[in-house]
């Protein structure tokens, strides 16, 4: 069994059971004994559920058995955490021993990213990897939809399996957005940028990452349990009427929420106490303030999904009936407690977006950022006021109509930080020395897109334009140029320029601008339209429509496979250039003055060899007499003058 | 100032980490505190969002509550562990640990049992899961209250072991409540979020036995 108490274990150390070697490599977990183990867990509570629940009323002759589905999936996640040797820990503090962590190295073997690793640098590249997994995998399911939408009459799928998949893809993609900048890139580069050599938790943030894919496969078997048919939102009653794919739809997003809540400890300990002497606040990067500022969010708003999840998981499973009026619930209950975690959910989305953005621009314009501080400020609003927008949803659906005002109002009023935001952008921009590399085109291409997503959004939330176009494409388009046009693209900008540290490697300008332009135009070509398409009454999740906006469907479904094809030649030439050409990246070769560059590439195994000396902003470019950022071989006399 | 690299004195790496992972320990402790007082704000918000609606007048038709003295004892051994957990501490302080100990067994011990007696409370409960919505979200509240407080057994047990295994290391530096020894600060710092985290959870304990026991 992959638990071991021995003192020596650690992950990737050799186990303290006897035996063989493969017996040894068995018992300190990995990916193999987690996945055996899992599989076992689950047979087992699948076993044991349907030894509770098979004679319930409720469950006889339903060809359903929610109890014995999620006991299932809770077994098999915990046996997949025991097989990856995550709990020889937890175990081992038991008795006051501790299992230690184990060393880093100059050079992992591939086998490494799929083991329960504590070293920062892979745990970002493995979430690097799943999160493109995700990615890939709901946008795959997007042109499914796309294919369905091409004729208003004639089928690929059915009604229900097309809601499935609208279902899947939109719940895939948002997972996968809640994480998609702090795991890969807020675990690899933030104790790089405080100038740390690890994490506060190292466990925290493999545990924050092995959620992760359980989720993922979770979540995906939704497809062949038939479905979810509540969509990504999961409202009641659909969600309580639904088979067994709902459980999975309950269970993964639960999975995944566990998964923030780890990542955002780690990350709120790690930068508030491992910064470096001389990294003030003033000095942070602004992409560390917008990863302190997301897990401050996700930790006030993430249990509030875990409640709303276990509430829709009980009401299922043990018959409770908090979600159905007729015994004193409410299916408002639901919307209330999924969309107070949703709206600020929407909002870290965006702000790790924007903060990668900041963080880029200043590279290529040659300027400093422009409005620092009012950057921090617009972050720090955004975030405070996400809090209190949720019930701008709920406009249509049973809300007082006298607390209407008070939300539209709130709504409206974030628009003023998340203005900020994108004026600090454009300040920083405005006379730069601009250089045109694929990271910038997709930095600037943020903008772009995000001015038609937010300004959208401030009149989305006006009570009389929503009363008309909730539910319609028109919403639809407003969230994807948001979060797709916004933190997709500044998510493949930040692979285009991290990839020198993550890999060694500088991907091929020629390449990535072939990869940017066809993206920026097809993404454009596919939602600007839908815009139209829902001002003229087309329905969100309704697999037919009127037959007078064929010509406009067929016009996006065409540029959505025009978008899928740029992103396959994405992963086509990424993968071409990360295991077959390596194209060798100088060191520093955006000239960046951040700290995370001068560590050298390839990323020293400690990071720094001392600890450093942050001696000024990271973003004083243009400026003649800024000195380094830091110094590397600090002095005591440095550390007391600056620290 | 030196001049040769090589013989630069440098920051003093792990005396920084030690002091960086004693301050991670507070801020995650506190972090804690924060994510279970929301995750049992969305329980109290169910709590109070139905009771306001009364669906069909269905909230709770004939005021009936899960047994009041099974509810009242959870509370009482939580706030009982809390207090002799603090008093322990107070007397760690002033370098004696045994008593520490003692007090934190006990505190373990009366936190496990109160962990026993919620899950037990669910096999004696006046309603079914759909009876009404007071016994709905009462029976939501109670496994998640059950496991709160095993964890948070766990970590109080956690310390305890923690402070038999390394007690004899720090004996000669004044003993793991005085001691300057890493490995002492270090199980101090453990120790002040662990009873940081359980004051905030017996407060937590005693707001919800007025909403569950009490308000009903």
């Amino acid at each position: 069994m992959a638990i071991d108490m021995s003192q020596s274990t650690g992950v990737g150390q050799s186990g303290g059971a006897g035996g063989s070697t493969a017996v040894k490599w068995f018992a300190r977990g990995n990916i193999v004994s987690a996945t055996v183990l899992g599989a076992g867990g689950w047979f087992f509570g699948h076993w044991w559920g349907n030894v509770i629940a098979g004679q319930y009323t409720s469950v006889q002759n339903s060809g359903t058995n929610d109890v014995s589905w999620l006991l299932g999936a809770i077994f098999a996640t915990v046996a997949w955490f025991i097989g990856l040797g995550a709990l020889n820990h937890p175990i081992a503090k038991l008795w006051g021993g501790e299992a230690p962590l184990p060393e880093k190295k100059e050079k992992y073997s591939i086998w490494e990213y799929f083991s329960y690793s504590t070293d920062h640098k892979v745990v970002g590249i493995q979430y690097l990897f799943a999160m493109l997994m995700y990615f890939f995998v709901a946008g795959l399911l997007a042109l499914g939809i796309r294919t369905e939408l091409l004729s208003p009459t004639y089928h690929i799928w059915g009604p229900d399996t097309y809601i499935e998949i609208v279902g899947e893809h939109g719940t895939m993609m948002m997972m996968m957005m809640t994480s998609v900048i702090m795991g890969p890139f807020g675990n690899f580069l933030v104790p790089l940028m405080i100038g740390s050599k690890k994490m506060a938790f190292p466990r925290l943030e493999a545990v924050s990452f092995w959620f992760t894919v359980p989720a993922f496969f979770f979540l995906l078997s939704a497809l062949w349990q038939g479905g979810f048919q509540s969509g990504w939102t999961g409202y009641a009653p659909l969600s309580i009427q639904g088979g067994v794919g709902q459980d999975a739809y309950l269970f993964s997003f639960a999975l995944m929420a566990m998964s923030m809540l780890a990542a955002s400890t780690n990350m709120v300990a790690t930068i508030i106490n491992y910064r470096a002497p001389g990294m003030r606040w003033s000095r942070l990067s602004v992409l560390a303030w917008g990863m302190i500022t997301t897990a401050f969010t996700m930790i006030l708003s993430v249990p509030v999904l875990i409640d709303g999840l276990y509430v829709m998981g009980m009401d299922r499973a043990v018959q409770t009936s908090m979600l159905y009026g007729q015994h004193g619930g409410s299916p408002f209950l639901w919307e209330n407690l999924f969309w107070f975690f949703g709206h600020p959910e929407v909002y870290l989305l965006a702000l790790p977006g924007f903060a990668m953005t900041t963080e880029i621009l200043p590279v290529f314009a040659r300027k400093p950022i422009f409005a620092f501080k009012t950057s921090v400020a617009g972050m720090i609003g955004v975030a405070t006021l996400s809090f209190f927008v949720w019930q701008h949803h709920l406009f249509n659906s049973g809300m007082n109509p006298d607390m209407r005002p008070l939300f539209m109002l709130s709504t409206e009023l974030i628009s003023i930080p998340t203005g900020f935001l994108y004026l600090v952008g454009m300040g920083t921009v405005w006379r730069g020395r601009l250089r045109f590399n694929v990271p910038m085109l997709f930095m600037l291409s943020v903008f772009f897109n995000f001015l038609w997503g937010g300004i959208t959004g401030v009149y989305n939330s006006d009570v009389p334009v929503d009363a008309l176009i909730h539910g319609s494409f028109f919403v639809m388009a407003h969230f994807h140029f948001t979060i797709m046009g916004q933190l997709m693209f500044a998510v493949f900008g930040a692979i285009y320029y991290y990839t020198p540290l993550f890999f060694g490697i500088k991907l091929s300008e020629k390449l990535g601008k072939i990869h940017f332009w066809t993206m920026f135009i097809f993404f454009n070509s596919t939602f600007l339209p839908l815009f139209i398409v829902g001002w003229l009454g087309q329905p969100r999740r309704v697999f037919e429509y009127a037959a007078r906006l064929q010509t406009l469907n067929q016009w996006v479904s065409i540029s959505a496979y025009g978008l899928g094809l740029s992103l396959a030649f994405f992963v086509v030439t990424f993968v071409w250039q990360l295991v077959v050409s390596r194209p060798k990246s100088e060191q520093n070769p955006w000239d960046s003055r951040g700290l995370e560059w001068l560590v050298g590439i390839p990323v020293p195994k400690d990071n720094f060899e001392q600890i450093p000396v942050v001696l000024s902003s990271p973003y004083e470019y243009g400026n003649p007499n800024a000195g380094p950022m830091a110094d590397l071989a600090p002095s005591i006399s440095s550390v007391g003058s600056d620290a | 100032m030196a001049s040769n690299v090589d013989e630069r004195p440098v920051i003093d790496e792990e005396a920084y980490y030690h002091d960086a992972s004693l301050g991670a320990t507070w801020t995650a402790s506190r972090t804690a505190v924060a994510m279970v007082a929301t995750l049992y704000g969305g329980l109290a918000f169910a709590f109070f969002y139905l009771r306001s609606l009364n669906s069909n007048g269905q909230w709770n038709p004939n005021h009936i509550t899960a047994s009041t003295i099974i509810g009242t004892t959870i509370t009482l051994l939580i706030v009982v562990a809390s207090l002799v957990n603090y008093f322990g501490v107070r007397r760690l302080r002033r370098g004696l640990v045994l008593d520490w100990q003692v007090a934190g067994t006990f505190a373990a011990a009366f936190v496990l049992i109160a962990g026993g007696m919620q899950i037990w409370e669910l096999t004696r409960l006046p309603f079914q899961p759909s009876s009404f919505g007071y016994a709905s979200v009462f029976i939501a509240f109670a496994p998640v209250n059950a496991f709160a407080i095993l964890l948070t057994g766990y970590w109080l047990e956690t310390a305890v072991m923690k402070s038999v295994r390394i007690k004899r290391q720090a004996i000669a530096d004044g003993g793991l409540g005085l001691s300057s020894l890493p490995i002492a600060e270090q199980f101090r710092a453990n120790l002040d979020g662990m009873s940081f985290f359980l004051n905030g959870f017996a407060f937590i304990t005693v707001v919800f036995y007025i909403i569950f026991y009490v308000i009903a």
